[in-house]
């Protein structure tokens, strides 16, 4: 043991009291004045130099601090706490966190452009999006009670069903609260004061309707406005048109000739419902309406369950129920000897079925009275969405993570002025954090400006307020917290790790888990990219190649008149008066007309009566094949008379496959106990979406020119066929305008007053596929912005990839490494990680496109092509931004980079 | 042992009467202080010298540093007349609490409480 030194533990112990930030020299001197008097005192007493220091500084000096602290609240009164024993609260650094934030922000203006850009395009489509699916989701919750109203179904998916069942059901069932039936939507002529309008989206409607679904009555009185015959309410809009502001209540229109009351005015509906309704007419009191039969099908039935009622319990129910009312209408009319024989010949297992309201517009879109939706499209959406969320924060992340490693001088500056890790954490977290939320403004603002032109995209329409929605808002700020936090975080918690003398001298090596981490992200956003291309390329080869298929059928050029209807009487007139013109080649009248709904009908082999199907029908003139440019393959088209050929059928090749038979000659088919004869086969046309094979179809005779009773006569049959009775198609030669004039000045001759309601049959074709469009458009523009995302990325990360790397390359230059060398070098490294990307997005992408293929009965050929170029797009982009980027770092002199240090 | 609480209570008293006697520096203070109280008021020594900086803050005394022949130094305080007044005012309470005290625990003095 080394001997005592009283002068050297003094000096020691003066040394732990300058560290302390509260003394100053001159305490330090009292004190230790003080020190050495008591000391002297022990000495005095006898006691060894050491124990007299240490009782000293024992009895009369506390811990350093304690004394530091003491002599600070000396001189300060009022502050509570010395500097050094408050905690170091986050939010009192966050003003001087956020000014170097904003300052480094700045200095790196490309690299946070960049980064804010990317990530903020990425979440405006995100937000876009998700408005989109919140929409689409929300269709019918906000009618009163939506929970409990239940829309009928004939078995599992058939969308009329019978005037009776919604009466007899209210009748049968207590846990049914009320019933209202809906009938269209229909289009109609009203005529106000000698004015006629055309309008669409009319519905006929129960009494009961506003007890179901909630409307406002801006006029007239609810509960009295559907009671009598030939009543009308309009909405809002409508009432502003005819009348302009003034009462529309109890005045007199005229609705198809027939003088209706108007009984009161309700606001428009929102665009959020499937029912679209414009006008609301109530039924005629008519047997059929009022008592009913269980024959027809002509309506949506709705049902509110009372409280509590689970619709499973009321559904088995129902087949006895069926058995009970319908049983012996059904027999009578569909010949048969008892119900049960009915029940075994139809299998119509599942008798009705309640669809609950709120899933109408995505589950059964046929339901919804072609409010278009489909909720395959919101989880194809969803996905989207979330992809490009993840490639613009793995973006964010990787930029963030990447520019970190520029930053470890700072943090070894930082550490030797006295930064603890906690602080540089939470440095680092506000830095991101603050460009998350930069981000977020730019999204914000992205999306306001692109609000329209994606609600035509998306056939919606959306509104600012939709946007601003707080919960949206709160979930996008959390959403950006989060994103802010974890792209900050690897770097935060990384970096402040580093010992600063290592950081200074720049010995650290930032490899191992983070580039590997880096990589990694990289490689995931190639592959959602190239994904995301391949299945654009798929759903557009797709779309293209249904326009493009021929069809069988000429569609160009055909124009059909909806409202055909009308000239009810003056048919033979207009079609003598239009075939004048050199322009129009041929007119024909049908029950139906190919790419509109049509009614199918079980036929059966004579035969075999077992063996049935149901074929589509048509009902057509004698023009309809020139028309339509139908060809005839085997047997005869009819010859025109109608005694003759009532009763015979042409069908189609389908047709002719289910039968199998090779010939038609003494072909029949049965039904509801009839037999007609096969007098025809024509060759297969689409008359239905390319989604659907050809079905069997039958083509029946009938000619409303000559024989204005064939509606009663064949009518039966036809029931459920909303669309007018008949329509006309037009085929037009030559100059389309010269052609449409023509047609028009017809119609104003024969129906004055009448507006013309025409379409082209090929636009009616192209319509079938209007949401597989949108749904195309759509993709193809989320892809677009993924892959401009990645790209951004791409090219921010080559720039940080190459400052890391400007020695290296300065070096290997100066060794004799040619250019070329160079860049193939560079080149070769992101090639690798665009390889892997493809490696796992072609085998997912080939499988999602396959699986979205099926749903189409006619489709493209999956060739490899499709799979292989996205890849090879990819590669190029990413070709191109690295090597322009490394040819500039190649080309220039390596003695620039080397002799900066 | 005395009260914390009077230990703080009376300290600035005791240094401003020692102080009225002579220039001190703050280990003869304490010193002081221990006689004269037979070493039942202690003090942490280091503590005595906010209290003096304080009480110099407040210009009831000054300081002056001396250096002595063995070349040590030393930081003698003394009142000022501020002290002095100060002084006089403590000096009033201390003996008037002091006084009610001492009547109270006079045997045989009985309280009139009403």
């Amino acid at each position: 043991m080394s001997e005592f030194n009283l002068e050297q533990s003094i000096q020691e112990w003066k040394r732990t009291l300058w560290k302390q930030q509260g003394l100053e020299p001159g305490h330090i001197e009292e004190l230790e004045s003080h020190l050495r008097d008591k000391i002297d005192d022990y000495l005095e007493q006898g006691l060894s130099s050491e124990k007299a220091f240490n009782q000293a500084k024992e009895r009369s000096m506390p811990e350093p601090e304690l004394i530091a602290t003491d002599f600070f609240n000396a001189r300060h009164k009022g502050r509570k706490k010395p500097p050094w024993q408050r905690k170091a609260s986050i939010s009192s650094r966050m003003p001087m966190n956020i000014k170097v934030a904003v300052r480094f922000m700045f200095k790196q203006k490309l690299h946070s452009l960049i980064n804010i850009l990317g990530l903020g395009v990425g979440l405006s489509a995100c937000l876009l999006i998700v408005l989109y699916i919140s929409n689409e989701l929300s269709y019918d919750k906000f009618y009163k009670d939506a929970d409990r109203i239940y829309r009928f179904a004939n078995g599992e998916s058939g969308q009329s069903t019978s005037p009776r069942l919604g009466i007899q059901a209210k009748l049968d069932f207590p846990e049914i609260e009320e019933i209202a039936r809906v009938k269209g939507p229909t289009e109609n002529t009203l005529k106000v004061d000698n004015v006629k309008f055309r309008e669409t989206d009319g519905f006929g409607v129960d009494s009961t309707f506003h007890k179901l679904f909630s409307v406002d009555f801006l006029e007239g009185n609810p509960d009295k406005a559907w009671t009598e015959p030939n009543a009308i309410v309009l909405t809002k809009s409508l009432a502003d048109k005819y009348f302009q502001g003034s009462e529309a209540y109890g005045k007199l229109i005229h609705v198809n000739g027939v003088p209706t009351k108007v009984t009161g005015v309700i606001t428009d509906p929102p665009q959020n419902t499937h029912l679209q309704y414009r006008y609301l007419l109530s039924f005629a009191h008519t047997t059929d309406v009022t008592t009913g039969n269980w024959i027809e099908k002509w309506y949506a039935t709705y049902a509110k369950l009372v409280r509590g009622v689970e619709p499973e319990v009321l559904e088995q129910k129902f087949p006895e129920f069926k058995r009970k009312h319908a049983g012996s209408q059904l027999i009578n009319w569909l010949g048969y000897d008892s119900y049960d024989e009915l029940l075994a010949a139809r299998n119509t297992a599942p008798t009705y079925t309640l669809k609950p309201m709120t899933d109408l517009h995505l589950y059964y879109p046929v339901f919804a009275f072609g409010s278009g939706g489909s909720i395959d499209n919101v989880y194809t959406f969803s996905l989207v969405a979330f992809f490009i969320l993840l490639i613009a924060c793995i973006n964010f992340m990787n930029l963030c993570t990447a520019r970190s490693a520029l930053r470890l001088k700072e943090v070894g500056i930082r550490k030797v002025l006295g930064s603890v890790r906690k602080q540089l954490i939470v440095q680092f977290l506000t830095e991101t954090v603050l460009l998350s939320l930069f981000a977020m403004i730019i999204s914000l603002l992205l999306a306001t400006l692109a609000l329209d032109s994606f609600g035509n995209l998306a056939n919606r329409q959306f509104t600012i307020q939709d946007l601003f929605a707080p919960e949206l808002l709160l979930s996008l700020l959390g959403l950006m917290l989060v994103v802010g936090l974890l792209a900050g975080a690897y770097p935060a918690i990384f970096m402040s790790r580093f010992k600063p003398v290592k950081a200074l001298k720049g010995e650290l090596k930032v490899k191992g888990s983070n580039t590997f981490l880096r990589k990694g992200l990289v490689v995931f956003q190639f592959g959602i990219s190239i994904f995301l291309i391949i299945s654009t390329v798929v759903v557009f080869s797709q779309l293209n190649f249904m326009r493009s298929k021929s069809l069988g059928i000429h569609t160009e050029q055909v124009v059909t008149i909806k409202n055909a209807a009308v000239l009810n009487g003056k048919l033979r007139a207009f079609k003598e008066l239009a075939k004048r013109s050199p322009n129009v080649v041929s007119l024909s009248y049908s029950f139906g007309q190919p790419f509109k709904r049509l009614a199918k009908s079980g036929f059966n082999m004579v035969d075999e009566a077992d063996k049935k199907t149901n074929f589509t029908m048509l009902n057509v003139d004698e023009d309809f094949w020139a028309t339509y440019d139908i060809r005839l393959k085997d047997g005869r088209l009819f010859s025109y008379d109608l005694d003759a050929d009532w009763a015979n059928l042409i069908i189609n090749e389908a047709g002719q496959r289910w039968m199998g038979i090779e010939s038609v000659a003494g072909a029949k088919l049965g039904q509801n106990n009839n037999n007609y004869n096969v007098v025809g086969v024509v060759e297969d046309f689409h008359f239905e979406s390319l989604k659907q094979d050809i079905g069997p179809l039958v083509i029946r005779y009938s000619d409303p020119v000559r024989d204005t009773t064939v509606a009663k006569r064949w009518g039966k049959s036809y029931l459920g066929a909303f669309d007018a009775l008949y329509s006309a198609s037009i085929r037009i030669t030559g100059d389309y305008g010269d052609a449409l004039d023509h047609i028009r000045e017809c119609w104003s001759e024969v129906a004055p007053g009448e507006p013309l309601n025409y379409a082209f049959v090929d636009e009616i074709f192209n319509r079938l596929y209007d949401e597989d469009r949108r749904f195309g458009q759509i993709f193809t523009v989320s892809s677009a912005l993924a892959v401009a995302i990645s790209c951004l990325g791409l090219f921010a990360l080559t720039a940080f990839t190459l400052d890391r790397r400007l020695k290296e390359l300065a070096v290997r230059k100066v060794l004799g490494a040619s250019v070329i060398k160079l860049i193939r070098l560079i080149l070769l490294e992101f090639t690798k990680l665009v390889t892997m990307g493809a490696l796992i997005s072609i085998p997912v992408g080939y499988w999602v496109m396959q699986e979205w293929l099926s749903g189409f009965a006619y489709r493209i050929n999956f060739s490899p092509l499709l799979l292989i170029i996205p890849g090879l797009v990819v590669l190029i982009i990413t070709w191109s931004m690295v090597g322009f980027q490394s040819a500039k770092v190649a080309l220039s002199n390596p003695v620039n980079v080397l002799r900066s240090e | 042992m005395a009260y914390k609480t009077l230990v703080a209570a009376s300290t600035k008293p005791l240094v401003l009467s020692i102080l009225s006697h002579g220039k001190c520096y703050g280990y003869q203070i304490i010193k002081h202080v221990q006689e004269l109280t037979n070493g039942e008021l202690q003090w942490t020594d280091a503590m005595l010298y906010p209290v003096l900086h304080r009480m110099e803050g407040d210009a009831l005394v000054q300081s002056e540093w001396v250096i002595l022949e063995n070349g040590r130094k030393r930081k003698y305080y003394s009142i000022t007349d501020k002290g002095k007044a100060e002084r006089e005012d403590t000096k009033k309470q201390w003996i008037n609490v002091n006084r009610a005290l001492q009547l109270l625990w006079k045997s045989g003095n009985e309280l009139q409480l009403g």
